[in-house]
């Protein structure tokens, strides 16, 4: 079995509201293994976002336990967050949230830059990355001259660029027509099975089940399932956690030939 | 509807709100403060005057200070048409009583016939009927602690003099003019203590009625020609007006430059107001709100805030005028024996301050507004990204230029060569500078591209990396803003750099100046000693002062105010040329020390400054007229000499000259040479010690009166320094504000920069190099700017007031602003740089 990569441990997240707290997400077990593709679903209002923020170390839990490659997130300090995100994390949104002022290269090279990558390097990178989403062509554009899909496209390029261990993905298609939209599971898909990208993907899109390897759902902040949709007697959450191991020097890209 | 959704706006934007009030408040503040204090001054001076002219249809008054001989009644009254005419005198003296002392205002008139002009009412007692009876106001009363009958001590030219109150005045009548401490005494005996005999001070004159008041004036104008002035009571106030004149346009400017700063950060505020509120903006239009009323609901917030500010900066301005009456007071009023009124809130500095600060909000807010209406109703459908950049085109950047050209052309055009400056001008050339400043504001976001690309852009990626890179292209997400706060910056500093280096320059001029020209060792006057009027010397306590131990030599000089054949006032000084070459030596601009000295000695020669060249159009060798109590007399012009005092001009004539036309003995002051420099200390305690109890004196040493004028030099400025401070803390305002509002506009790429890896300490560092951009920028233009206006400034301080100007630079302002620009800047920004670190990053990314 494949080393997790995210593990939750009885993970709760209650918001105070008006006096009365409400659990967005309520007693989650659950672990993320190398390679695996995870999809979360629900509906909306169900704690898929919040689930995401706790796994991604974006926000810390009430209750309960995240371990995040290897290190539990409520134990480090903002800035040793911040580095594990730069360093082996990737995020896309449902709005691709690019710098508007930079163009599609640039802003793929973002996290190497953030990394004090030495620029000429960092370009070579973020390249071969707007190649692998198929954007060569676009790699001066700046964000309001490209479409949806290449958005979302250049938004996974800088996702991916700094080699994250494990990507996570907000409704990525959600603010996609539905060409685009499956363009870019398809996207993600190809990245899984071809460079073995760990990926934590919330969405709305029916579609994306059958790209999973493991279909979670959500119900009012609880797992109400979590399982293989291929073959629906899903196995559960490993619920123990396993001997932590840093993963955070390993090239998760090994061997791929991407880079 | 509005009034509801604007209430709301405001409170929901709490403290972004209180800044932009903050912002018009502290501009209206200045404006109101100096308003009020130009009004506070000139009223003062003003019911003097009017206290002093009472019902009278005109008055003769002398062309310099020290009055015109008594015969000239006689010559008044024999004018047909002239019904009655009323001699008086008058004089500022302190008085004591014990150890108190107040300064008055004192006239010598004849009660009986005064009365016929003002109003005399007695409280108690009765009018002075004999020598040493003085009538006082209930104000000089209580100051002094007087009763009825009380004897007080006046000073007189030749020392101090008993006077027993016989009478308390009411102070409706004539001393409501001068509101303040005021003395009634008989005409001879004013005439005798204030070395006036046989002179007077000013003629009051009833024309009859079936006379035409213009006829009579023009016939007493054509007697008197030369000799005496003839004009209706209220003329005089206008030369008070352009004393005045140069400093409220100053600091008018600088009010200017805070209110200006203090539209930035509407501007700024409500256009972020209008960013942050699109999607409900179009709801409402989508609604079926007509984009009229979208305008006023835009606008009626900015005037809202406008209206407040304005109220407060009403309330501060009045608190703020009190400290600049009392420090301005000190050089215009005091002279005069009267304290500055109360500063009281006029319409015109209500009406001003309220128009100024809502009409600034309103156009600074017009601007957004118009961005406002042009919402779309569909943009609330349709899905929102990350804000784009705003683009300028090169028509703003012309459009600028124009505007810069056009302020130049205007000040080139009407640059005078040949004379003096007119209030109305300088008023047309501030105008002209604002619009060079607006042209700046319009053409600066059009410059901040290539300057970014070219000089920010690679500084910032110097020094911060990647996030320095963020903070340059942010700098160019919204120009206009960033420009205005720049303007903010620059406009504060360019005045800082100014108002610095003119100090800086006036006085090492002074220095310069007062080193080689001021060489006497001591320098006697009585202790009432003011430009207007002031107690006077006898000269036989001139020729005492020679008979003091260790005196070497004794220089009387007499130094008054002139009023020059264009109808303007000069500032005239009466030396014994014998003496003063012995002692003093002035730069020239034209002709020589030496043969000036020769032919001053002579007589009939004049020496003036190159403001009076100016003024009149003469040269050396021409002649100059200037009217004397005698008659207009004709000076040969030997030199024109460099000078320093701002009164508009000076004329110097020989003391011989003096006594002979205006027929006066008495001195303003006495420069002294001592036989032993060493001893100047010891002589001073004997000169002091000599008069004692009899005539208190004041002997300054030639460094003490050196230090003197400096420090008046440096009070000025100080002045001027809390208005700059001001206007620098508007803008520092500016620069955090535009700085908040750039972070919370842009909160969600402050979320993507978190999540993709940036530490709190890089995100502020994208927060704070756009501070230090912006400092970068305002500081190093406004400084180039100010500068500029330096040069400007002292081309054209002897055209305003006559005092010559050496150009210097401050360094220490210079290191000031650079301080400011360098320093302060980022470290105001420190504050938006933490808010933008501290953001949720996961509320940041959701944040729409
Ligand atoms: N910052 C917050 N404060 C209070 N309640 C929140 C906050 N964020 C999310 N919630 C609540 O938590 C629940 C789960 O939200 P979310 O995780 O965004 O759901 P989903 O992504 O599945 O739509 C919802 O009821 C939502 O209203
Ligand atoms: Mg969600």
């Amino acid at each position: 079995m494949a080393e997790p990569v995210v593990e939750l441990v009885g993970v709760s997240k209650e918001y105070q509201r008006g006096g009365t707290g409400v659990k967005a997400v309520d007693g989650v077990s659950l672990t993320v293994r190398r390679g695996e593709f995870v999809v979360v679903m629900g509906k909306s209002g169900s704690g898929k976002s919040t689930l995401l923020h706790l796994m991604s170390g974006l926000q810390n839990p009430t209750g309960g336990r995240v371990r995040l490659l290897g290190r539990e997130t409520s134990q480090l300090s903002d800035d040793a967050l911040t580095l594990i995100r730069r360093d082996g994390v990737g995020f896309i949104f449902q709005f691709f949230n690019l710098l508007p002022t930079m163009n599609a290269l640039e802003n793929v090279s973002l996290p190497l830059l953030l990394a004090r990558m030495h620029p000429a390097k960092a370009r070579e990178r973020a390249k071969n990355l707007l190649d692998l989403v198929g954007l060569a062509d676009r790699a001066a554009h700046r964000p309001d001259e490209l479409s949806g899909g290449q958005l979302q496209r250049v938004a996974i390029a800088r996702a991916l660029v700094a080699k994250p261990h494990v990507l996570f993905a907000d409704e990525p298609t959600g603010n996609l027509d539905s060409v685009a939209g499956e363009e870019i599971l398809a996207l993600l898909k190809d990245t899984q099975s071809r460079l073995g990208q760990t990926i934590v993907m919330v969405t709305h899109d029916p579609r994306a089940a059958a790209f999973s390897d493991r279909l979670i759902i959500l119900r009012d902040g609880k797992v109400i399932e979590n399982r293989d949709p291929r073959t629906v007697a899903g196995a559960a959450a490993g619920v123990a956690m396993e001997t932590p191991r840093d993963l955070k020097d390993a090239d998760p890209y090994e061997g791929s030939g991407y880079f | 509807m509005y009034g509801t959704l604007s209430r709301n706006y405001l409170l929901v934007k709490k403290s972004r709100s209180l800044i932009t009030i903050l912002g018009i408040t502290l501009g209206v503040t200045m404006i109101v403060a100096v308003t009020l204090t130009n009004a506070a001054i000139l009223s003062r001076y003003t019911t003097l005057l009017e206290g002093i002219a009472g019902r009278s249809d005109l008055q003769v008054i002398p062309h310099a200070g020290q009055g015109f001989p008594e015969s000239f009644l006689d010559e008044v009254e024999s004018v047909p048409g002239v019904e009655t005419a009323v001699p008086s005198v008058f004089n500022a003296a302190p008085v004591f009583k014990g150890e108190r002392q107040v300064n008055a205002a004192f006239y010598g008139v004849d009660p009986d016939r005064d009365r016929l002009i003002r109003d005399h009412r007695l409280e108690e007692g009765r009018f002075p009927a004999a020598r040493r009876e003085a009538a006082v106001t209930r104000e000089l009363a209580a100051g002094l602690g007087l009763k009825m009958e009380d004897q007080m001590r006046l000073l007189s030219t030749s020392g101090l003099v008993e006077f027993r109150v016989v009478g308390v005045l009411d102070t409706r009548g004539t001393a409501r003019g001068a509101l303040g401490p005021f003395g009634l005494l008989q005409l001879a005996d004013a005439q005798q203590v204030f070395g006036k005999i046989h002179k007077l001070d000013s003629i009051d004159i009833l024309v009859s009625d079936h006379a035409d008041k213009l006829e009579v004036e023009q016939t007493l104008k054509d007697r008197l020609s030369g000799r005496a002035r003839v004009g209706t009571p209220l003329e005089r106030s206008r030369d008070m007006q352009k004393l005045l004149d140069s400093i409220i346009f100053a600091l008018s400017m600088a009010g200017s430059i805070a209110l200006l700063a203090g539209s930035f950060i509407i501007y700024t505020n409500v256009s972020m107001g209008v960013a942050e509120r699109r999607r409900d903006l179009s709801i409402l239009r989508a609604l079926g709100m007509r984009r009229r009323e979208i305008m006023t609901l835009v606008l009626t917030e900015a005037g809202l805030m406008g209206l407040l500010g304005s109220l407060i900066g009403l309330a501060w301005g009045y608190g703020l005028a009190d400290t600049l009456v009392r420090e301005l007071a000190g050089q215009f009023l005091v002279s005069y024996g009267i304290q500055p009124s109360r500063v009281a809130l006029n319409t015109t500095a209500v009406i001003l301050g309220l128009a100024v600060g809502i009409i600034t909000s309103l156009v600074a807010a017009g601007f957004p507004a118009r961005q406002a209406i042009r919402i779309s109703p569909l943009e609330a459908m349709r899905p929102s990204d990350l804000n784009g950049v705003e683009r300028n085109g090169p028509a703003r950047g012309l459009l600028g230029l124009a505007m810069v050209v056009a302020g130049v052309t205007f000040t080139a055009v009407t640059w005078p060569t040949d004379r003096m400056f007119q209030p109305l001008l300088l008023r047309a050339w501030g105008m002209a500078a604002a619009l060079m400043l607006l042209g700046a504001v319009v053409g600066l976001p059009t410059l901040l591209s290539p300057l970014n690309r070219y000089l920010l852009r690679p500084l910032l990626v110097r020094i911060f990396g990647i996030t320095g890179r963020i903070a340059a292209d942010n700098l160019l997400r919204q120009p206009r803003r960033t420009a205005a706060t720049i303007c903010a910056l620059l406009v504060s500093l360019a005045y800082m750099v100014t108002m610095g280096g003119m100090k800086t320059s006036q006085i090492a001029t002074f220095d310069r100046w007062f080193e080689k020209t001021v060489g006497w060792d001591l320098n006697v006057s009585t202790s009432f000693a003011g430009l207007e009027t002031q107690v006077e010397m006898d000269p036989a306590l001139v020729a005492e002062l020679e008979l003091v131990p260790g005196v070497r030599l004794v220089s009387p000089q007499k130094m008054g105010r002139l009023i020059l054949g264009d109808g303007d006032p000069a500032f005239l000084q009466a030396f014994d040329h014998r003496k003063l070459r012995l002692y003093s030596e002035y730069p020239m601009e034209q002709g020589r020390w030496a043969p000036a000295m020769d032919d001053m000695v002579q007589g009939g020669a004049a020496m003036i400054s190159p403001a009076v060249s100016l003024r009149l159009g003469v040269k050396p060798g021409d002649l100059l007229p200037l009217p004397t109590p005698a008659g207009e007399k004709e000076f040969r012009v030997v030199g024109v000499f460099k000078d320093v005092t701002p009164y508009g001009g000076t004329v110097q004539i020989d003391r011989q000259d003096y006594v002979r036309y205006w027929q006066d003995q008495t001195s303003s002051n006495v420069a002294v040479l001592v036989t032993e420099k060493t001893r100047v200390e010891e002589i001073r305690r004997a000169i002091l010690d000599r008069w004692g109890e009899r005539m208190p004196l004041a002997v300054r040493s030639n460094r003490e009166f050196w230090a003197e004028i400096r420090s008046q030099y440096e009070a000025a400025y100080r002045l001027m320094d809390v208005l700059i401070w001001i206007a620098v803390l508007v803008s520092g305002l500016a620069i955090a504000n535009t700085l908040f509002a750039s972070v919370m506009e842009r909160r969600r790429e402050f979320g993507v920069l978190r999540a993709v890896g940036s530490r709190r300490r890089e995100v502020m560092q994208v927060v704070v190099g756009e501070a230090f951009s912006t400092g970068l920028v305002g500081g190093f233009l406004g400084i180039a700017c100010g500068l500029v206006l330096q040069v400007y400034m002292v081309q054209t301080n002897e055209l305003i007031n006559g005092a010559a100007v050496d150009f210097m630079i401050s360094w220490s302002t210079i290191a000031t602003s650079l301080l400011v620009a360098l320093i302060l800047a980022p470290l105001v920004g420190m504050l938006p740089a933490r808010r933008a670190a501290r953001l949720d990053v996961v509320e940041a990314l959701q944040y729409e």
